[in-house]
């Protein structure tokens, strides 16, 4: 049971993570028609420039500076690179953010290496934000915030502790989701964003300053993976492959989520989050489930790549089997409204 | 709006048969000059890759199909061509190698027939998410069933087997070189036909616009189907081509990397034309053998490079050379020349002193080459002093300097070459 | 005379908005039938369902008494109906030849072939060169369609809905942005080269309204407001009122 709500809970974390990456691009994509491919290069961004920062200042301060840096970063690309390309097509944009993703890529190796750095949460952090106490043992299932002494989980009692980092990391999450969603839904602002996520030529057509949206719009849709960055970067790990660990599955939330759509996306990266932590973690293999489920084979079944194969050996390719799948039978995505 | 991509005119017939000729003349004469083994193998390569992108071009450039899995199908018409010729080898129904790129390519174009289905219903940038999905998925699978893809390991054959056939063996590159050679000239020939077809028009046209298409009688699915199939068919080939070079195979054929530097090249070399990936296969091999051993930024370099010519010259290499001709052939281009050259010379200043003060910086922060002395260019370099990176900068920016001035004067030379030619006159 | 097109009750609706509120119309083999009506009627509507690019929500449209509607645009192409588009929908990167080309294929049975040349298709081009000397077109036929003025634009639409010498055409505003004199011979060029076919064109040009058509349907607000010879329709008071304003008497059809 504690194992169920620690993975549900770091399932849902990661999920969170997943949206904090996914809004921003939905925002880019939605309005410029822009595929970023360098959304998650700008994460990784977020994610050094916090640990340098971090080591300068401290975290808190990292935590909103980095952002922000890189955000302008992203500003700057939008106008100077992005916007010379728009006229052709685009085709042409998607492609200069391939090739700025293996520029970014290059530097962040050049600059730092091709090893992990220490970034670490605050110490404030690293202790877990509130235990699990169950198991046979024990009646029932009980929980205590912060830590628990040893002399509680001896013998049958499990305890599960869930890491503050992981909790800040949701805490900052549905932080964001809030304050887009009281952005997008009461203000002015937020009105041409969701006409323009369904309909960005008639935006275009209502005199609204489409180039500055645009620069404004890029800088945070980046400022927001860069914040995902320092989060995820500090709880997980930074190094140079972040990127692109991340970057495919965000495309897959944004497709699965349906393209357009924040709420889609929401729901879409927590669906994959949960699903992902929970497979991961699940070490049977399809006959073992089978058996599970009550059926046993008749025919001798050879010991054969299939039937051996674990639910966590399996779990890289499910989010791929799910855009797939969705591509075919529901190209919309789940609340999307455009199929283009 | 500008459309990176084009139908140009047919060639007529006679010429196109007169460059075919001068590719088989190329391809024959090219191991004389450059006749030492190594020279060889990377000829073999840039045969491969040729075929390999011609056949990713057929999506792109001429059906407007964005690809990000294009070494799927390259990939896994490899590892069955891998399968047949270790299958051949070890006792099974003899394969003839040179019938081995043949069996990658009907591999390829049985893969593309399948998964190309579910790929085309959709068009523009569904299609490339699509793409995107399933050549994860099959890269995610490849280290997931070591049976077939072979693990960390990969695959590994061996192309002398079974009795040489008119004394031809394999066990030279030079054998192998000419067989690749043979292969690329036909499937060049072949891909070039194609774009004469009428298939190969409507595919164009479905690039163009595929409502329009509908409303002519055609289904748009059907025709990127269609082309799916035949493009995955040549990179099957280009698969197969490459087992028998390499002798092994890996992961990494079927990775994103792998179809990232498909389009990569394609693009660099001019996806708008039929020649431009021909000219981005060479700059894929060029690049991934040369360059890679001469700077340990080549990947910088390559990332640069790529974000420059898509923003000022999203036709490629082939699209540059166009320019040239057109503009060799204007009336009063003679008074262009001086100025051509000044352009180049900045060109090259900047080019210079951008490296320069890249190698530096990577000299710098490579551990490895940090106790060495910095060699670049044929000098020794004391690159913790400030004085070879001032340089470095100057030179880039006097060279950038030199190029806004100069364009200015090519400008206003060209304007006035046009107004002083007579109307009528090309 | 037999029935070409036929709509029975057809509805259309977007969301809440209702376009098209139940059209009945019969249009005879090789009539000539001009659409007017104001902006908003539905016009375009009817020729998106006619066509297939749209499906009606209820009722039914016969081409030569086998129904279409429901059918992807392909489909109905396929059994002999071919359309233009007001704003103009051409292969934007390929050469006036090659548009006009692509256009005859499907009629000439070529299919999807791979393995012929099309320079080895005496057919298609002939046809496509008898085009371009209808159009006027010739001297640019190796202009990509996308550097192509204007009014030739319009030229080579009609052009590619022409190719497959469909018996039923639904030109949608072909003279639109024309000017007079561009007009005046665009509309000889349409009747040429619509000869004893069935022609379903939507105009605003209430001169090449009167000069081409056999019949008008008027449409206003989804329905089919009259349907008659030109003269009634004139002396119609409703549609007088609605649309042609009271001092349509006195007109007359200039060029």
């Amino acid at each position: 049971m504690e194992f169920f709500l620690i993975s549900l809970l770091n399932g849902v974390s990661y999920g969170l993570l997943l949206f904090m990456l996914s809004a921003g691009l939905t925002l880019i994509f939605s309005m410029m028609g822009v595929l970023n491919f360098a959304h998650a290069s700008f994460y990784m961004l977020g994610a050094y420039l916090g640990y340098i920062l971090n080591g300068i200042w401290g975290f808190v301060p990292a935590l909103l500076l980095a952002p922000i840096a890189v955000g302008c970063l992203g500003g700057i690309f939008e106008k100077y690179f992005l916007r010379r390309v728009h006229a052709y097509g685009h085709v042409p944009e998607l492609l200069i953010t391939f090739g700025l993703a293996y520029v970014v890529l290059e530097v962040v190796q050049l600059l730092w290496g091709r090893s992990a750095v220490a970034f670490a949460p605050p110490a404030w952090l690293q202790k877990p934000a509130f235990t699990l106490i169950g198991g046979p043992g024990s009646s029932g299932l009980q929980w205590a915030w912060g830590a628990v002494t040893q002399a509680q989980c001896q013998g049958d009692v499990v305890c599960s502790p869930f890491p503050a980092s992981r909790a800040f990391m949701m805490a900052v999450a549905l932080a964001m989701v809030l304050s887009l969603w009281g952005l997008i839904t009461r203000t002015r602002v937020g009105l041409v964003i969701q006409a323009a996520l369904t309909h960005p030529q008639a935006v275009q057509t209502l005199g609204h300053n489409v180039p500055r949206v645009f620069m404004w719009v890029f800088g945070v849709g980046t400022g927001l993976a860069a914040l995902a960055g320092v989060i995820g970067g500090s709880t997980f790990v930074t190094e140079p492959s972040m990127a692109a660990t991340v970057g495919s599955v965000t495309f897959v939330v944004i497709v699965i989520g349906g393209l357009g759509s924040l709420a889609g996306a929401f729901w879409a990266s927590v669906l994959i989050g949960t699903v992902q932590t929970w497979a991961v973690a699940v070490d049977l293999s399809l006959m073992d489930m089978l058996r599970h489920l009550g059926f046993s084979s008749a025919y001798p079944v050879s010991s054969g790549a299939w039937s051996n194969l674990t639910l966590s050996q399996a779990a890289p390719i499910l989010p791929y089997l799910f855009l797939v799948l969705m591509l075919v039978f529901r190209p919309k995505g789940l609340m999307g409204q455009r199929e283009d | 709006m500008p459309r990176p991509f084009v139908t140009h005119a047919q060639l007529p017939r006679g010429q196109a048969k007169i460059w075919m000729a001068l590719l088989a003349a190329v391809l024959l004469l090219a191991p004389w000059v450059f006749d030492t083994p190594f020279a060889q193998a990377v000829l073999t390569q840039v045969g491969i890759a040729m075929v390999a992108c011609l056949s990713f071009n057929i999506l792109l450039g001429q059906g407007g199909m964005l690809s990000f899995g294009h070494a799927v199908y390259s990939g896994l018409g490899a590892y069955m061509a891998m399968h047949v010729m270790q299958w051949s080898g070890s006792g099974g129904f003899a394969v003839p190698i040179s019938l081995i790129p043949l069996v990658g390519g009907l591999c390829g174009m049985g893969f593309a027939v399948i998964l190309g289905f579910v790929t085309t219903r959709k068009s523009g940038t569904t299609l490339a998410m699509i793409t995107l999905g399933l050549a994860e998925l099959v890269f995610a699978m490849s280290l997931m069933f070591s049976d077939f893809f072979g693990g960390e390991a990969g695959l590994s054959g061996n192309r002398v087997q079974g009795r040489p056939v008119w004394g031809v063996d394999f066990k030279t590159q030079t054998q192998v070189y000419f067989l690749i050679a043979a292969y690329t000239w036909v499937c060049v020939g072949l891909m070039y036909a194609f774009t004469q077809t009428p298939l190969g028009r409507l595919l164009n046209a479905v690039r163009d616009n595929a409502e329009r298409l509908s409303f002519i009688g055609y289904q748009p699915q059907r025709v990127r189907y269609l082309a799916f199939i035949i493009a995955g068919f040549f990179a099957g080939i280009s698969g197969g081509m490459g087992v028998v070079h390499f002798e092994i195979v890996t992961a990494e054929v079927v990775g994103a990397t792998r179809s990232g530097a498909y389009l990569l090249f394609t693009f660099l070399g001019g996806a708008g034309f039929f020649v431009g990936p021909i000219l981005g296969a060479v700059g894929m091999v060029v690049s991934a053998v040369l360059l890679s051993e001469w700077s340990p930024a080549w990947l910088l370099y390559l990332g640069l490079v790529f974000m420059g010519m898509v923003m000022f010259a999203p036709g490629g290499m082939a699209s540059i050379a166009l320019w040239h001709w057109h503009w060799m052939r204007q009336a009063g281009a003679a008074l262009l020349w001086p100025w051509y050259g000044a352009l180049l010379a900045s060109a090259a200043m900047a080019g210079l002193g951008a490296t320069s003060a890249i190698e530096f910086f990577y000299h710098q922060q490579l551990q490895t080459l940090g106790g060495q002395p910095m060699r670049w260019l044929g000098v020794q370099w004391a690159v913790h002093q400030p004085g070879p990176w001032v340089a470095a900068v100057s030179i880039l920016v006097l060279g950038l300097a030199g190029w806004v001035y100069c364009q200015k004067q090519w400008d206003r030379v060209w304007s006035q070459a046009m107004a002083d030619t007579p109307r009528g006159q090309p | 005379m037999s029935v070409a097109l036929s709509l029975q009750g057809v509805h259309r609706h977007f969301g809440h908005t209702l376009v098209i509120q139940g059209i009945d119309l019969e249009v005879q083999t090789g009539e000539r039938v001009a659409v007017i009506g104001p902006n908003g009627a539905g016009k375009s509507t009817l020729f998106h369902l006619i066509s297939g690019k749209l499906k009606p929500q209820k009722g039914r449209i016969e081409l030569n008494g086998q129904r279409i509607d429901g059918l992807p645009p392909h489909a109905i192409h396929r059994m002999g109906l071919a359309r233009s588009f007001q704003i103009t929908n051409l292969f934007a990167a390929m050469s006036v030849y090659e548009n006009l080309r692509c256009s005859v294929l499907w009629s000439l049975g070529h299919g999807y072939s791979c393995w012929k040349f099309l320079s080895g298709l005496k057919d298609a081009n002939q046809r496509t060169e008898a085009l371009l000397d209808q159009l006027g077109l010739g001297h640019k036929r190796h202009s990509l369609a996308m550097n192509l003025t204007y009014a030739e634009q319009r030229a080579l639409e009609l052009g590619v809905t022409l190719g497959s010498d469909s018996a039923v055409l639904l030109l949608d505003e072909p003279t639109a942005g024309m000017s007079r004199s561009e007009t005046r011979h665009f509309i000889d060029l349409i009747r040429q080269v619509t000869h004893g076919k069935t022609l379903l064109m939507v105009e605003h040009d209430m001169g090449v309204v009167f000069e081409l058509a056999d019949k008008i349907a008027v449409l206003a607000q989804g329905q089919v407001m009259a349907f008659d010879t030109p003269d009634k329709v004139r002396q119609n008071p409703q549609v007088q009122s609605a649309y042609l304003g009271v001092q349509a008497e006195g007109r007359t059809a200039h060029a």
